[in-house]
């Protein structure tokens, strides 16, 4: 009686597991799809692992700083040598820089073009955690809600884009990098003659260099070119560098090709991000009227039509 | 009951951040161990199938909520592993040294496998060559180095589980 018994409870036993490994398979492709998430469980678990976490990196980047420290003592003569190459090489380049923001300078005096200014409010933020996931990129940061973050504002540092914040949580926050196969920036090709529209999403085959797609195959994009934001898409403000192109290729048979691109950002040795918290772009200053010839003045408040001179607007 | 569920997620919990904090410094062109694996395969290793499955499914949970990745995608290998690796060890003298090595890469390349699966059922493509290349191999290294030290605290943690 008890082996039969056992033998039902064994049986039980096997559905249930059966039963729950299904829903679970089942699980991951509706959160794929977006139609499942658990932002409370997630908001949770995040709260509970991150003080250790932020006490876990701060020892980690204590020993990196010791270690670090010890190695650039141990190279210094070479770096010095390397320095001073570099040194001259800069004096080159600025040179050449300051010839190009006179003729800059030269160009919008030229069109009267004044170009309005971009400001961003920014909270610093550290990078607490990385997710090792072989499948998406993620890292947690030490800001989150409390400090005015929300969801879905843009990561970026010094050097460019790093991602966006796909989850705030009170005291931090998950952020999406750009190499994140789900992750996708509306970019253009900064050349002036260029400015090609493309859309940059993570690689999973190639983590740490994501492509930039959805390029028709006459479009001109060369190796070297740098990516930009293009604003578009509402979440990252135009103009932040994502990368370079390191190499173009044609999408097997179609009429696309994409850009492999090389990051702007170093996100293996990321450490420090700011979160662009607002940004607003300066309105254009009102036009000016122009100088008009004494005795034919013309009131430019008045309707076009008013006065019987009826083709002016145009 | 309470204080040997707590005394587990603390182990869960600091593996998680030494993998998610610490090794990160430490990391092969951005890939470093899955601890979490380790721990499902030793757990299930020394406590058999059915506790392995449940530790699988808590380890994978605890992966995917703190981190933000597809929900489930380290929760259905993780108890699929654990079932598996609870239910061989039953059938084997568990003392034998090189078991962890052989649980650990067996356990590495199957969650690697089961996980590159579920990524193109949803429709990501890339060239799985040059990502087992890049992924598995720098992964499976780590997680055989790492193979003795998370089975030796496992085993320590199991046994004064069981003593209390």
């Amino acid at each position: 009686m008890s082996r039969v018994r056992r033998e039902h409870d064994s049986n039980r036993k096997l559905w249930i597991l059966l039963f729950v490994v299904i829903a679970v398979f089942c699980l991951i492709f509706f959160s794929a799809r977006g139609r499942f998430s658990t932002p409370y469980t997630s908001r949770a678990m995040t709260m509970v692992i991150s003080p250790f976490q932020r006490v876990a990196s701060w020892v980690g980047d204590q020993a990196h700083w010791v270690t670090s420290n010890i190695w650039d003592i141990i190279t210094v003569h070479e770096q010095n040598k390397m320095l001073r190459n570099e040194v001259a090489q800069l004096r080159v380049q600025n040179l050449q820089a300051n010839e190009a923001l006179a003729e800059n300078e030269r160009l919008r005096a030229l069109w009267g073009y004044k170009q309005s200014a971009v400001k961003f409010d920014m909270v610093t933020a550290r990078v607490i955690g990385r997710e090792s996931d072989t499948w998406t990129r993620m890292i947690v940061i030490n800001k989150g809600t409390m400090d005015g973050l929300e969801d879905d504002m843009p990561v970026v540092t010094e050097k460019g884009l790093v991602g966006r914040i796909s989850e705030a949580g009170p005291y931090s926050s998950k952020v999406q990098l750009i190499l994140d196969p789900r992750s996708s920036v509306g970019t253009l090709v900064q050349r002036g003659n260029s400015r090609v529209f493309g859309i940059v999403e993570g690689d999973s085959g190639n983590p740490f260099m994501p492509r930039m797609k959805n390029i028709s195959r006459n479009a001109d994009v060369e190796e070297g070119d740098m990516i930009v934001t293009s604003g578009f898409g509402g979440v990252y403000p135009k103009g932040i560098a994502v990368g370079t192109a390191s190499k173009v290729e044609n999408d097997g048979d179609g009429l696309l090709k994409h850009a492999v691109i090389e990051t702007a950002v170093d996100f293996q040795t990321l450490e420090d991000v700011a979160v662009i918290t607002a940004s607003r772009e300066a309105p254009p200053e009102p036009l000016v009227p122009p100088e008009q010839t004494p005795g034919t003045e013309t009131n430019p408040t008045e309707p076009a039509n008013a006065g019987g001179n009826g083709g002016a607007a145009n | 009951m309470n204080r040997v569920f707590i005394f587990w997620f603390v182990i869960a919990a600091l593996l998680f951040v030494v993998q998610t904090a610490l090794m990160p410094f430490l990391a092969w062109d951005g890939i470093t161990a899955d601890l979490l694996l380790l721990m499902t395969l030793s757990y299930s290793f020394f406590r058999g199938a059915q506790m392995g499955t449940l530790m699988g499914f808590f380890l994978g949970a605890m992966q995917d909520l703190a981190t933000g990745t597809f929900f489930g995608i380290n929760i259905f290998p993780k108890m699929v592993l654990g079932y598996l690796c609870g239910s061989f060890a039953n059938n084997l003298f568990r003392e034998r040294g090189f078991l962890p090595i052989l649980t650990t890469a067996a356990g590495t390349a199957a969650e690697y496998f089961i996980q590159l699966v579920i990524v193109l059922l949803l429709g990501y493509k890339f060239n799985v060559f040059i990502n087992i290349e890049r992924t598995l191999l720098p992964m499976m290294c780590w997680n055989l180095l790492l193979a003795y030290p998370v089975f030796g605290l496992i085993h320590w943690a199991v046994k004064k589980t069981r003593d209390t």
